[in-house]
């Protein structure tokens, strides 16, 4: 079967201690249109290959390299995801990447690379249009991401596309990220501790074949009109100039900034370290993704002026700037360039570096067991002085190395109360006290406390009816924008460069489908089921681990006590909002209200019978 | 910081556009007003194409793009009437863009 759009195989690697054995076998033609690729075809191989004995690092637990029929064609913005079973939360991860890899893997011929089992000792994978080898790694395993890429650059040539994890992959840190093109990051759930699991550092691709496009005429039509709609956006201007970090000032202006380990949805030092400080004081240029007609990634100077640091992005200067207390934009460049360099997932270091400055603060902790380290809120270079510390467990760097929740199992003294994480993933920079539909996307996010499956705040009241500070209307708001991003995160393309520079709608979605891979008839309202579809298969997988109603809940913060300021000043969410807001969501899921598990008829409507078989109560 | 209209040592309020208007982001102009005189017609007295602009992007769609907060709080469109101001407020005109 070779249609357009995709390369038509599946490379299966197994590491067997000091050799490498592979296969590649067709994509599945049966279940191809059902899922089309990326997270859907991604979510369908993990279901099949990781069951509940699997160990989130166990040599048995793959991770998944997958892109889809629309990565590597003339349309902007080409993604890969990362698909493995989080060490961080032990359900499904799926974690994404722009950079040149996306495309690569499809001109060497593969749509997904499943890579499993354990080398002997520290290695890389070389795979080349056919050829795969293992080579040895060793003279790489302690360097940074940024320096194993660049050395890697020089033994491979630059036309090698690099997926690198630094020193906090190689030592299990299970919110430890996977770097690619130096300055793009598969940042959440610890895909790098999975890779470090397998002694593998590093994954070199290199590619000289193509993609067969099904109307290129049509599509290249279809690129200059999505740039026309690009120049009539709203905010693709915005986008551009300022990247994610023009989100400190919508966040900051509803109250839902998190600050000081979410005890505060406002930050009095805002102004110091917003969108326009970062272009005033640090900005260098702009730097995108491979064709993106709205580059919105912003080179900044690191500490002293030395270092060139990609970012810091919204998430970075909420999490490791308001969320720490920090109100400085170099000290927020600096924390970047670190957790790139050791290879770490800034949400979850700010989360677990705020958590660790609240149990200070509370008495919890002192400086005997933080090493000296004074971690009051804002003291910068406590922050900057944990970071190495966590990446290579050292002191207590180690105690805060396996992420918030288990922190706070180890600290104890009621510090569960304020370990502000989701299944495990720490929450990134939206507070949902302020946004309470928020509070519903992270409880029902299935890789945990996320945002990148809805993002339900600032939604133009044009778009749905919701309410801020109750329940009605948010259920189905939810649900819908998480459906909304499944068949983008199929293709894979740029979600934020199609929403929001595009203003794409599921219709414009579709008509990329049917210019590249030719399905003539695919509609908007096939892409609606898919979505469905490909949400209820990741929470089938988390199903199978054990996730159940019980596990879809927030922080008891969230829950319990009220926000001291902003527009939601007061407001206390309660079991009550968010149980409604659940029996709404699960029903319209089609998953049981008791359980939270889907049901068999949903599980039919969806036709995902032959893939998840019949599900425990 | 420009002014509207010239010395005026009476009360005034910031406007601080934190989003691109007139061609250009983050700057703030003081206006002074008269002390219970609404929102809307604060906007009114800004220069024409400024003024057009708000119209375009803030007053006149049914569902903007773009918010106005009073002092740190989201003032929606209908509210522009009812909002008297005292002197001494800042407003904030940014961009609802949410994409971290």
């Amino acid at each position: 079967m070779k249609l357009c759009g995709y390369a038509g195989k599946v490379l299966d690697i197994q590491l067997d201690g000091e050799k490498v054995v592979w296969k590649t076998e067709p994509l599945e033609e049966k279940i191809l249109r059902r899922l089309i690729g990326g997270r859907g075809y991604g979510a369908y191989l993990l279901y099949r290959l990781a069951g509940p004995t699997v160990k989130p690092l166990d040599p048995a637990n793959p991770v998944i390299l997958s892109t889809g029929p629309l990565t590597g064609t003339p349309l902007a913005g080409s993604k890969f995801v990362s698909i493995t079973k989080s060490p961080l939360t032990g359900l499904f991860l799926d974690s994404y990447s722009g950079g040149e890899l996306a495309g690569e893997i499809k001109y060497a011929g593969y749509d997904h690379i499943v890579i499993r089992g354990r080398c002997a000792f520290p290695s890389y994978l070389y795979i080349e249009n056919g050829k795969i080898e293992l080579r040895d790694a060793s003279h790489l395993w302690g360097q940074s991401a940024l320096d194993t890429e660049e050395t890697l650059k020089k033994e491979l040539g630059s036309e090698a596309k690099i997926l690198v994890t630094g020193p906090a992959g190689e030592n299990l840190v299970p919110f430890a990220c996977v770097c690619t093109d130096y300055y793009h990051q598969s940042g959440r759930g610890g895909v790098g501790a999975v890779m470090g699991s397998k002694n593998l550092k590093a994954v070199a691709v290199r590619g000289s074949g193509g993609i067969t496009l099904a109307d290129s005429a049509g599509l290249e039509r279809f690129r200059l009109y999505l740039i026309e709609k690009f120049k009539k956006s709203n905010y693709g201007e915005l986008r551009v100039k300022y990247g994610t970090t023009y989100t400190t000032v919508s966040v900051s202006s509803i109250g839902v900034l998190p600050t000081r380990n979410f005890q505060q949805g406002t930050f009095e030092g805002i102004e110091k370290i917003n969108c326009f400080t970062m272009k005033e004081k640090i900005w260098e240029s702009d730097h995108g993704c491979l064709g993106c007609q709205a580059p919105c990634m912003n080179f900044v100077r690191g500490r002293k002026g030395k270092v060139r640091v990609a970012g810091p992005e919204y998430e970075t200067i909420a999490l490791l700037g308001s969320n720490v207390g920090v109100d400085d934009i170099e000290a927020v460049a600096w924390f970047n360039e670190l957790c790139d360099a050791y290879g770490v997932d800034t949400i979850s270091c700010g989360n677990v570096i705020a958590f660790a400055m609240e149990c200070y603060e509370r008495g919890l902790l002192d400086q005997k067991t933080t090493d000296g380290l004074d971690l009051r809120f804002g003291n910068a270079e406590a922050v900057g002085a944990l970071i190495p510390k966590i990446a290579k467990r050292e002191g207590f760097g180690n105690w805060l190395a396996d992420g918030v929740r288990k922190a706070a199992e180890r600290i104890g003294k009621g510090s569960e109360h304020f370990s502000i994480h989701v299944k495990g993933m720490e929450i990134p920079g939206y507070e949902p006290r302020g946004a309470y539909p928020m509070g519903l996307a992270y409880a029902t996010a299935t890789r945990g406390g996320c945002h990148r499956r809805a993002k339900p705040v600032e939604i133009p009241k044009n778009r749905f009816q919701y309410d801020n500070f109750g329940y009605q209307g948010n259920a189905e708001m939810v649900k819908k924008l998480q459906d909304a991003r499944e068949p983008i995160h199929c293709g894979i393309l740029c979600d934020a460069l199609l929403r929001f520079c595009f203003e794409a709608d599921m219709k414009d979605v579709a008509d990329m489908y049917r210019m590249v891979v030719g399905w003539e008839d695919i509609s908007a309202q096939e892409l609606s089921t898919l979505a469905e579809r490909v949400y209820t298969l990741t929470r089938c997988y988390n199903v199978r681990e054990g996730t159940r109603r019980k596990d879809d809940t927030l922080p008891p913060r969230f829950l319990h006590d009220p926000l001291p300021d902003g527009p939601g000043k007061g407001k206390i969410m309660g079991d009550d909002t968010l149980n409604r807001m659940l029996d709404e969501y699960y029903d319209l899921r089609g998953w049981d209200r008791r359980t939270g598990v889907p049901t068999p008829e949903t599980i039919r409507r969806l036709d995902l019978e032959e893939i998840v078989g019949s599900l425990p109560e | 910081m420009g002014t509207l209209e010239g010395k005026d040592s009476g009360p005034r309020v910031t406007i601080r556009f934190l989003a691109p208007f007139r061609g250009r982001d983050n700057w703030s102009l003081e206006v002074p007003i008269t002390p219970g005189e609404p929102l809307s017609s604060v906007f009114q007295r800004l220069e024409a194409g400024l003024c057009r602009e708000l119209k375009e992007k803030v007053i006149d769609p049914p569902h903007p793009p773009f918010g106005v907060n009073v002092n740190g709080k989201r003032v929606v469109k209908d509210q522009f009437e009812q909002v008297r101001l005292t002197g001494s407020e800042q407003i904030s005109i940014l961009a609802l863009l949410v994409g971290g």
